[in-house]
């Protein structure tokens, strides 16, 4: 099987090197830099200061090219947009891939080989990412012991799997027969491992006394910001995932696949969205989506990770789009050289949809940058690198271990000091009661 | 494998799949008993209690293109809005496949014998007028059901008789049917004009504008209470064009001077310049306190209109017994 994944790369590369950089050519550097805080926490955080220092002066140049889409996605609002492009439907078994892959290619050859979001270095990681999942299976009988121990811990808490997860179909009325997408959802299910939580720290009433008291001259801007506060620590508590499976018995291989296909994901996510005309919005609710299933568990298989975040972003698109997307538009989405089929997508969807308890509302940091920015009366120079440096902290796991209000507070100061504005900061540090060190 | 001993949370009603039992193994249906925005409604009997719920049941029309945006966001919603006795409960969640195999979810709800059309229509059939304490009391249950939900940050945007739930003998009032409801995320977000029900849409979205908020819900509150009032619709249009002229004809026509900005609204044009006319005579039988309410729930300009929470402060509803709504 691995020898088979691996062998179409070397080709692609040489074949369409030009037509495939001509559209992410932008985001490269991103994807190039993105990578490294796979290698090391100490690496990562280094790396994500080092980056938003030495890009500080060219990169709002691709931002500015989002901002000109989303500029224009506000003009055309109202109304309906067309459909994404749709490859024909993949032929034959889901679990499949390489035949999979090859019915793809020669039924679509055009779309595949234009396709913005397959480029010559995601192939290359890809094939990395590939390697490590095969070791990772390799270890899993090995893990089997773990796993036991993990599902008779007395101490088990946070988190409890659904009836589904726990007690899997067993009596088969062929009546009944399930359809294809719900027995890949019941698939998916077993293959998803919860964590074990510590017991959450509850708010206390101080911290909510903190949010009285004026802070906007407009009334309904500070009820509208009192509410999303108040939204923000009734929801989960701010916690990096990698911190809570590193309290249970995942693998200790298996840590750097997920965190190395977060960051492959959030790219992903960013660029279909910019393709699709989505709303900002959606955007962070999609990966917010996809962080808060990773802090309830993991997915065995690169394909799962990969598949989890394509579904939280079709479900967030559902919840926070205007009505002409009723539904997974596309019969088939590409991660690099893997191709998943709407019915995996559709699947998975259910998966998060009972992971989350159906809670699929997420406060993310683009809530809050509305209000900082209004707070610090931000110019669109100060407006525009916000919400860059917004864009570039979704790379960064670490920025979970804090609360989404904190990270928008932080990068609208940060956009404040480098655009020469520090009589701002004050302002926004007021309105988030916080202390925010640099 | 062992099996993971679940403990199930009071708060957090727990979602069974096709694993598990499917709906119709714990529930037995009894009749069909309305439609929703997104499927039917079933009062139904809980075999294991005996306990009689309301089952809605989305049928997803093509297998492969996830649940709907409607169930979507109600789930999603109400999972949000917790627990308040003005907004319907949903007691659970089951997701499985019928005999020929498509997929199902069903939201459980708490059962509630009749809503709010019903009951005004049965008052009409009998010539009668809803007494006017009665009328009292649903409006401020409808009005704290209202705070909470934008409260929590969120839209209805569907308010009318038939989506306010009501028990008869407890003249309990619950709002349902959030299937056209949307979170509010920051103040500038749009939205564009979906299905809002005709006779209860405020004259703002049927201007066209994309920028509204919880005042839509408030110019719906205030449709009702007069038709509450009267036992008729007050302005029931058949077009968007009618119920813009049935709204100018009864409150006057609009001009910058009461709300400014009103003639750059997309859909805004030259209407006939009609005068207002007294709320007494459009909805005679209220009091003073009754059409000073009624008309800050029907001002003109979103941002003058009453909000819900202030509506619970006027002296309208002095006399209600707060302790126990």
């Amino acid at each position: 099987m691995p020898p088979t994944m691996l062998a179409p790369v070397p080709t692609r590369p040489r074949s369409n090197p030009f037509r495939r950089r001509r559209g992410a050519a932008p985001l490269l550097l991103d994807q190039t830099s993105a990578k490294r805080p796979a290698e090391s926490s100490t690496s990562a955080s280094s790396c994500f200061y080092s980056e938003v220092i030495s890009n500080s002066s060219t990169s709002l140049a691709p931002y500015q090219r989002l901002e000109k889409r989303h500029r224009r996605q506000d003009t055309d609002a109202g109304e309906a947009r067309p459909a994404g492009s749709e490859c024909s439907e993949v032929i034959g078994g889901a679990r499949v891939r390489p035949a999979e892959v090859e019915v793809s290619e020669s039924s679509c050859p055009v779309s595949v080989l234009e396709s913005d979001l397959a480029c010559p270095k995601q192939l290359a990681d890809d094939a990395e990412a590939i390697e490590k999942s095969s070791a990772c299976d390799e270890l899993t009988p090995s893990s089997e012991p773990d796993e036991e121990e993990v599902l008779s811990d007395p101490s088990h808490s946070g988190y409890s799997p659904s009836p589904l997860i726990s007690s899997p179909l067993t009596e088969d009325d062929s009546d009944d027969a399930p359809s294809a997408t719900f027995s890949l959802f019941l698939d998916f299910a077993k293959q998803f491992v919860p964590c074990l939580h510590p017991k959450p720290c509850t708010v206390t009433s101080s911290t909510l006394d903190l949010l009285t008291g004026r802070r906007f001259e407009d009334l309904d801007d500070e009820e509208s910001y009192e509410r999303f506060r108040r939204r923000e620590r009734r929801e989960a508590v701010a916690r990096d995932f990698t911190e809570v499976c590193s309290s249970t018995s995942i693998p200790d291989s298996y840590r750097p696949l997920v965190v190395e296909q977060r960051v492959i994901m959030v790219n992903w996510i960013i660029q279909h969205s910019r393709l699709m005309k989505l709303q900002p919005v959606t955007m962070f609710m999609g990966i917010g989506l996809m962080d808060r299933f990773l802090t309830q568990g993991y997915m065995k298989g690169l394909r799962n990770l990969q598949l989890l975040g394509i579904a939280c972003i079709t479900l967030a698109t559902r919840i926070e789009e205007n009505q002409s997307y009723n539904c997974v538009l596309r019969k088939t989405f590409q991660v690099g050289i893997n191709i998943y089929s709407q019915s995996e997508v559709v699947a998975m969807e259910w998966l998060v949809q009972e992971v989350l308890n159906f809670k699929c509302f997420v406060t993310t940091t683009h809530h809050f940058l509305w209000f900082y920015l209004k707070a610090a009366n931000a110019d669109d120079r100060v407006a525009d690198l916000a919400n860059y440096l917004a864009f570039i902290s979704l790379r960064n796991h670490e920025q979970l271990s804090f609360w989404p209000s904190t990270v928008a507070a932080a990068v609208v100061v940060l956009a404040c000091l480098a655009t020469n504005k520090e009589s701002s900061c004050h302002l926004v540090t007021e309105v988030n009661t916080q202390v925010l060190h640099f | 494998m062992a099996t993971i001993q679940n403990k199930p949370t009071p708060t957090a009603p727990s979602t069974t799949t096709g694993g598990g039992l499917r709906a119709m193994d714990l529930y037995e249906k009894l009749e069909k008993v309305g439609e929703g925005t997104y499927g039917k409604v079933y009062k139904a009997r809980e075999k294991a209690t005996g306990r009689i719920v309301a089952l809605k049941k989305t049928r997803l029309p093509e297998d492969d293109e996830g649940v709907p945006p409607t169930a979507l966001r109600e789930v999603s919603l109400l999972r949000m809005l917790s627990q308040d006795p003005h907004v319907v409960r949903l007691l659970d969640l089951k997701q499985g496949v019928n005999k020929e195999g498509q997929t199902i979810l069903y939201l459980v709800f708490e059962y509630m014998d009749t809503d709010l059309k019903k009951f005004i229509r049965g008052y009409r059939a009998n010539h009668e007028k809803i007494p006017a304490q009665t009328v009292k009391i649903l409006m401020y249950q409808l009005c704290k059901g209202v705070g909470f939900v934008h409260g929590r940050g969120v839209l209805h945007r569907d308010l009318k008789p038939h989506n306010l739930l009501m028990d008869r003998k407890t003249m309990a009032l619950k709002i349902a049917d959030l299937g056209l409801s949307r979170a509010i995320t920051v103040p500038v977000k749009k939205y564009t004009h979906e299905i809002l029900t005709l006779w209860y849409r405020a004259p703002e979205v049927l201007l066209g504008a994309t920028h509204y908020s919880t005042p839509v819900d408030i110019w719906s509150v205030g449709c009702i209470f007069a038709e509450l009032v009267t036992n008729q619709p007050l302005f029931p249009g058949d077009s968007e064009l009618q119920q813009l002229l049935h709204i100018f004809k009864l409150l006057g026509t609009p001009n910058e001077e009461m709300w400014p900005g009103v003639g750059k609204l997309p859909n805004w044009h030259v209407y006939p310049q009609w005068k207002p006319t007294k709320l007494s005579t459009l909805v005679p039988g209220l009091d003073s306190d009754g059409y000073d309410l009624l008309e800050k729930m029907l001002a003109y300009e979103p941002g003058k209109r009453v909000s819900a929470k202030k509506a619970l402060e006027h002296p309208y509803f002095n006399d209600v017994n707060k302790e126990v709504y």
